[in-house]
């Protein structure tokens, strides 16, 4: 079942942002699957706004750390706007331990960019 | 006592009906308990669907919720393949404390968590019905800080 997601890019950042109610077995392929063809040779970092989410389960839980797993890094990732269970969820398994959780799309971007700032210095300072 | 049935189809489709009734039923109680039980219904319900009945909408799943006192017992009944016990037994031990992305499996929680959001969790087969049965029981909220 198709899931209902926006997804855009913003200075080789991508944003996706689920605006499905209930994140759970049906959509979570569908997730998985959409997200990793844009993200295939393209932006590595992506924030993920969770804001509209009601109600995750964990199979929409591994559809997410099937993405994470997909980057560079776990720090290419940042999930944003998260509220309810779904921020409990993230509490009781510790998740919120392995994904950067900040509070909104603005805050996420900011971190996402100054990490890509700071490779980019390291890169240039080898050259 | 009160007592509420309700059947689906063996569809993922039916899923977010079945968890919008049970988290409608959960409002009288408090909302770190009530997101509790609707995601264990929900991580029962969806093993039926996958293991049990292999999305055959012809098979159905059945849940028996009641509320007697200070505990809510929810049994989930199907007659599809029965789960392997050593693989039920397995889920009470869910490891969390892998915080490394690289370590993390993508899939395999769900018995887990029903095991550490519940206070007990039943699994039964008997003459080609398959019961988990699940126990909340609400004087444990107050000391229940997951």
């Amino acid at each position: 079942m198709a899931i209902r997601m926006e997804v855009e890019e913003k200075d080789g950042i991508l944003i996706a942002r689920v605006t499905e109610k209930r994140f759970d077995a049906r959509v979570a392929p569908d997730f998985r699957q959409k997200l990793k063809e844009r993200l295939e040779g393209k932006s590595k970092k992506l924030v993920l706004n969770l804001g509209a989410v009601e109600f995750l389960d964990s199979s929409g839980l591994g559809a997410i750390v099937s993405i994470l797993k997909s980057l560079d890094s776990p720090g290419s990732m940042a999930i944003c706007n998260d509220q309810g269970m779904v921020s409990y969820l993230f509490q009781f398994t510790r998740m919120n331990k392995v994904f950067l959780m900040v509070k909104s799309e603005e805050e996420a971007l900011s971190k996402l960019s100054s990490d890509k700032e700071s490779e980019s210095q390291a890169e240039g300072a080898t050259v | 006592m009160e007592r509420i049935n309700i059947r689906i189809s063996c569809e993922l489709e039916h899923i977010g009906l079945m968890g919008m009734a049970v988290n409608g039923i959960c409002q009288r109680f408090p909302e770190d308990v009530s997101w509790k039980i609707e995601l264990s219904v929900i991580e029962a319900i969806t093993n039926v669907i996958k293991y049990a009945c292999q999305y055959s909408p012809d098979k159905q799943v059945d849940l028996g919720l009641t509320i007697q006192g200070n505990q809510l017992k929810i049994v989930i009944s199907d007659d599809g393949h029965s789960m392997d016990i050593a693989r039920f037994e397995a889920g009470r031990v869910l490891d969390f404390d892998r915080v490394n992305a690289s370590d993390l499996e993508e899939g395999g929680r769900g018995l887990g968590l029903i095991h550490s959001l519940m206070d007990e969790v039943d699994y039964q087969s008997d003459e080609g019905i398959n019961q988990l049965i699940l126990t909340k029981n609400m004087l444990a909220v107050a000391g229940d800080d997951a």
